[in-house]
């Protein structure tokens, strides 16, 4: 993941070295100066907001549950956690769910005969983590 | 150090030998909107008075998809193909030794035409207006013309014969798979998907030809109501003609609209391929192709925003490309429920 950090300073790199060069007007140029003096203090003040990860990780995980519940041992096996501890953060919990929808995509692909309704569930599910990921962009 | 920075005397010296005459760099201007290789527009003064207008691609690693290309083989491609009647860039050397700009790089003449940025306000409404005239059938015969070129005749057996069959398709999808476990980050159990379903219905090639790999109107210099070249040609390979159709098609070039590659309906395109062909195109197919694409696409931006993560580059643009990464998960999922 790009952090809010290094995607700021970069900005900012990228406005002193590449852009300001480049500007002739006067007015502009101090522009150019204010804006990269801004991103510096937005540094210190941006942090990476996590709310969202909070959401989709209780939705995957509700999901998970739910096919581990009544799926045949193969689904189960594939939702279990190899590493067996569960992340503290909600990014961490999110990421650690969608691993467990992946592999277990990736085993129902392995089959002779992928089970197609339960694979329109997991995409279902991850369509409304999508969906979350999706508010966050313009 | 690139083309832009290099100074002028050791363009001057290294040009002249290779030329074989001696010329003055009078203008340089960096071209190349791409997001992987550094393109300059070098005019020469020479003794004859006769202006002499070069383009010069430098390649850089550490962008997207460097995995498939390999400049030499760019070079002898382009060679071969400015011969046969295609309308691409003439080349005039490769040069391997990163000494001059930093890396290796190629140099061709230059081409009349305009290159229009596809998904720009200018360039959506420029195509719109073209694909009803003249560029629209164009656009749809130089690809049929790549297509019919004899590979066997021109010796393009270099490129790699792909094997017969699924063997074409097969062998991408593979190739897929191992791009996304190289680049992923984060799990992506949508492309993971994807994946399967493509491992899952894998179509026989109806016969292998020259494909360019990145067909698409970014790729093509216009002037007036011609195309004049066929630029961008690094993805170049021998297999499945569906394979460039498939991502003429894709979501990814046609966002915001419903004409592909912001110029022609589909089934236009389709119709008119078949018509300058004389084939008939497998439309279950080219599905698997349009969602290959689209997941190649994504994998490439996941790659962008790795590369830029891990400090390989700092390029912007594919800093941006990371954000927007939903955007591409999307037209995937998109793909799946219709599939």
């Amino acid at each position: 993941m790009i952090t809010p950090e290094r995607a700021l300073l970069a900005i900012r790199q990228e406005l002193l070295a590449r852009v300001l060069p480049a500007v002739t007007d006067q007015r502009a140029r101090s522009s150019v100066v204010a804006a990269a003096g801004i991103l510096g203090e937005l540094v210190l003040q941006t942090r990476e907001d996590d709310e969202w990860a909070a959401r989709s990780a209780e939705q995957l995980e509700t999901a998970v549950h739910r096919w581990r519940e009544a799926g045949p041992e193969i689904v189960c096996t594939a939702l279990d956690s190899p590493s067996g501890t569960a992340p503290a953060t909600p990014s961490g919990r999110r990421v650690a769910a969608l691993e467990a929808v992946e592999r277990l995509v990736a085993r129902l692909w392995q089959e002779p005969e992928p089970s197609m309704e339960l694979l329109r569930d997991i995409r279902t599910v991850l369509r409304a983590d999508l969906d979350e990921q999706l508010k966050r962009i313009r | 150090m690139g083309i832009s920075d290099c100074p002028r005397e050791r363009i001057e010296r290294r040009f002249t030998e290779r030329l074989d005459e001696p010329v003055h760099l009078a203008h340089r201007s960096i071209a190349g909107e791409g997001l992987s290789d550094e393109t300059a527009i070098l005019d020469f003064d020479r003794p004859s008075g006769e202006p002499l207008r070069l383009v010069v691609r430098l390649f850089r690693p550490g962008t997207v998809a460097r995995h498939e290309v390999r400049p030499e083989r760019l070079h002898r491609l382009l060679t071969t193909l400015s011969v046969a009647g295609l309308p691409v860039p003439r080349p005039l050397w490769f040069d391997p030794d990163p000494e001059l700009f930093g890396g290796p790089y190629s140099v061709v003449s230059w081409q009349p035409g305009s290159a229009v940025v596809p998904w720009s306000p200018e360039g959506r409404a420029y195509l719109a207006e073209a694909g009803r005239g003249p560029i629209g059938d164009l656009f749809v015969r130089l690809l049929a013309d790549i297509h019919a070129v004899d590979w066997r005749a021109l010796d393009l057996g270099f490129l790699g014969v792909p094997g017969p069959g699924r063997g074409f398709a097969e062998a991408r999808v593979a190739e897929l798979e191992r791009y996304l476990r190289r680049v992923r980050v984060e799990p992506e159990p949508l492309l993971v998907d994807a994946l399967g379903l493509l491992r899952n219905q894998i179509p026989p090639s109806a016969r292998t030809a020259l494909v360019h790999g990145d067909y698409r109107t970014g790729n093509l210099l216009f002037e007036d109501d011609r195309v004049t070249a066929v630029l961008d040609w690094e993805f170049a390979a021998l297999g499945d003609p569906l394979y460039d159709l498939g991502w003429v098609c894709c979501p990814s070039n046609r966002i915001g609209t419903e004409l592909v590659c912001m110029l022609l309906p589909e089934e236009t395109l389709l119709t008119r391929y078949e018509r300058c062909t004389g084939t008939t195109v497998n439309r279950t197919a080219l599905r698997f192709w349009v969602l290959f694409h689209q997941v190649r696409h994504a994998v490439m931006w996941l790659e962008a925003g790795h590369s830029f993560e891990s400090g390989a580059t700092d390029d912007l643009r594919l800093a941006r490309m990371h954000y927007t990464m939903p955007i591409m998960r999307r037209m995937v999922a998109d793909l799946l429920e219709a599939a």
